[in-house]
């Protein structure tokens, strides 16, 4: 979607169109729940937390001042629920669910990762398992660290647009980055490390 | 290790895969000279690769319809409208304004329906023979029991034998 089409379909949802405050979302539902998900390692919760940072947008679509893209606007507020719903997580203790749990949709449950077809079982298995351990280590990350990590690793954002989406200093972000990657090399030791 | 400090940004950069060709030059370099940074980088490079090799998640096939659903039943407020555009300053600023100007309606309309009564003067009567040492009487009654509800002078002519003739007057 080009600058322009955004820009229009900004002013229209401005004025309370919410066809046209769809068709900005509609490309970023899903990278926006992969973000929420990564970040509160909860399916369940990250699809409640999708909702509210769609709401959250749309109550706000005026305050969208074009200066950032749509696409960091909504990672910002994602951002924000995302490090709330944490916070009072941290209050009211964790309740655990995994990412891999399947999803339960009206014709049966579904797997929620995009399954690989190209490798053994057993590779798989071994896969899903290192995934997990993954996902926990950057759960242990703080949540300033998991979000640059997870923004620029699986969201694919650069410095810049973390940045802008984070309200930080370039060179704040490639700390921040260098830190949770440090950390993240400690805490999984057992499949990073060389054995000498 | 001390000395490898220098490095630290630059091998920052290059496991993101951002660091110009100058720095990437410099680094593999020293990378040459010290194992520990180059056992660092390795590794390093290994936990991205671990990152960003996770699957993407999807979400359920509800979500989308849910939200829709839900956007179409949020339907803004008028003051939503008018304000929902505001940044979070501009929003608390606009409320300290507006409750301002609330407090200040209160008040006026208090005052205007509530004027100050206005009481007459004891000295603008005439005190017969002997109010005086009733008068003082009831100053320090009024004092002790702290019934005044406005000022001393103001409940000395409410409370004056010349204000309860009057009174009787009017019956």
């Amino acid at each position: 979607m080009s600058n322009s089409q955004v820009s229009a379909l900004v002013q229209r949802a401005r004025g309370g169109d919410v066809e046209a405050f769809e068709q900005l979302i509609g490309p970023h539902l899903g990278r926006l729940y992969n973000y929420l998900a990564r970040m509160v390692g909860d399916p369940s919760d990250a699809e409640d937390l999708t909702q509210d940072a769609i709401l959250r947008a749309h109550r706000a679509i005026r305050s969208f001042r074009g200066g950032a893209t749509f696409q960091t606007w909504l990672y910002r507020i994602a951002t924000n629920i995302a490090v709330d719903a944490l916070r009072r997580r941290g209050r009211h203790e964790a309740k655990v669910s995994s990412l891999d749990d399947p999803v339960q949709a009206d014709q049966g449950p579904i797997a929620r990762e995009v399954p690989d077809t190209q490798h053994d079982p057993q590779e798989l298995a071994e896969t899903a398992e290192l995934s997990q351990q993954v996902q926990k280590a950057i759960e242990q990350l703080s949540p300033k660290l998991r979000a640059v990590v997870v923004l620029f690793d699986l969201q694919g954002l650069t410095y810049e647009e973390i940045a802008d989406t984070l309200r930080l200093p370039l060179g704040t972000v490639k700390s921040r980055l260098f830190n949770a990657r440090t950390r993240l090399r400690e805490l999984l030791q057992p499949y990073v490390a060389e054995v000498v | 290790m001390d000395g490898c400090r220098e490095y630290q940004t630059i091998i920052g950069t290059y496991v993101d895969g951002t660091a110009s060709e100058a720095e990437v030059a410099l680094l593999r370099a020293h990378l040459e000279e010290c194992a520990a940074c180059a056992r660092e980088v390795r590794e390093l490079l290994r936990v991205r690769g671990l990152v960003s090799g996770l699957p993407t998640l999807r979400p359920s096939p509800s979500l989308a319809p849910a939200v829709a659903a839900r956007l179409r039943a949020q339907r803004l407020s008028w003051l939503e409208r008018l304000f929902g555009g505001l940044r979070p300053a501009e929003f608390r600023l606009a409320a300290v304004v507006a409750m301002a100007l609330i407090v200040c309606i209160g008040v006026g309309v208090f005052v205007v329906n509530h004027p100050r009564p206005t009481v007459q003067p004891a000295a603008s009567v005439a005190a017969p023979v002997g109010a005086t040492a009733a008068t003082g009487a009831t100053d320090e009654y009024l004092q002790s029991c702290r019934l005044s509800h406005g000022t001393l002078d103001q409940d000395r002519a409410y409370w004056s034998p010349d204000a309860v003739q009057l009174a009787s007057y009017g019956q």
